[in-house]
């Protein structure tokens, strides 16, 4: 870590670390049917039990990025993350889907602080912060890594 | 529905269009997604911290995204992977064309994984979401 880094000793600390797994969510379709409802989604996984079993599903389909926005998953929030600046903008998100999620199942989240960076841009100093979350379903089974990045300034 | 022999290296694809996003659907998702930063979805405070408008949150636009490219792929299960970086604010109204370019396909077509350039761009021509994924596309025949 540079000698100047805005970043305090006690967050880099936190990086590498965990919250452990939070509370689960069940899938459910009336959210999985507002999600479709909020991006203008006409996709019938979504609403019809007869399309999504057609297309394997057990139940009418969660869209890929449900997990993001519905599941307890972990935030700088809940790292409680100490930082000197304040004002965040999401930078980006990387995500990997590994298994069908659908409507019944439970998902848990665990995620991990994997960086934290300072860095001069052009408008000031920047702190970069990434969590790296994975979801897991009622079997125990990985279905989604989800890798947000956060803009602080 | 696309098949892995429509992609070549260097191939364009309008993958969908959505919106006019309305403050409707921003409030739904900010209720939906528990993101109740005001940003995005009270006009009022957007301006007082002085925004143009109310600002369609980052993975509401990647979940827009993902709908196309599903529409496009013919399924969620050919999406492998999708990375997103979100350079450009778009506020209420924005109307989103999605579009991708192909940048690798597996070379003997054993797997059918081809990988995109993605990004979003609005109704005044700016690209404010750039990002990449990863599909596996079956053959045709």
């Amino acid at each position: 870590m540079p000698e100047d880094s805005l970043i305090p000793p006690e967050t880099m600390a936190m990086v590498g670390t965990s919250t452990g797994r939070g509370a689960p969510k069940v899938v459910d379709r009336n959210t999985i049917g507002q999600f479709a409802t909020a991006i203008g989604s006409a996709n019938p996984l979504f609403r019809s039990d007869a399309a999504a079993k057609a297309a394997g599903y057990t139940g009418v389909a969660a869209p890929l990025s449900y997990p993001i926005y519905n599941v307890p998953n972990g935030t700088d929030r809940d790292f409680d993350l100490k930082l000197p600046l304040t004002r965040r903008v999401r930078g980006g998100d990387d995500c990997e889907f590994i298994a069908p999620i659908q409507e019944g199942d439970t998902l848990t989240a665990e995620t991990t602080l994997t960086e934290a960076r300072h860095r001069k841009g052009s408008t000031g100093d920047l702190i970069i912060t990434t969590f790296e979350t994975r979801y897991y379903n009622q079997r125990g089974e990985l279905v989604m890594i989800e890798r947000p990045t956060g803009v602080w300034r | 529905m696309h098949y892995f022999d429509d992609c070549t290296v260097g191939k364009e694809f309008t993958l969908g269009q959505r919106g006019p996003v309305t403050t409707e659907m921003m409030a739904r998702w900010a209720a939906g997604s528990g993101d109740f930063n005001p940003i995005h979805y009270d006009r009022t405070e957007a301006l007082r911290q002085g925004l143009p408008d109310v600002i369609i949150a980052g993975p509401m636009k990647f979940a827009m995204l993902l709908d196309c490219l599903t529409d496009w792929a013919g399924s969620q299960t050919a999406i492998r992977k999708a990375k997103t970086r979100y350079q450009g604010m778009d506020v209420a109204g924005t109307v989103f064309t999605f579009q991708a370019t192909v940048t690798a396909t597996d070379p003997d077509g054993q797997t059918g994984a081809v990988n995109l350039d993605i990004r979003a761009v609005n109704q005044h021509g700016e690209t404010t979401t750039v990002g990449e994924a990863t599909l596996v596309l079956p053959r045709r025949s």
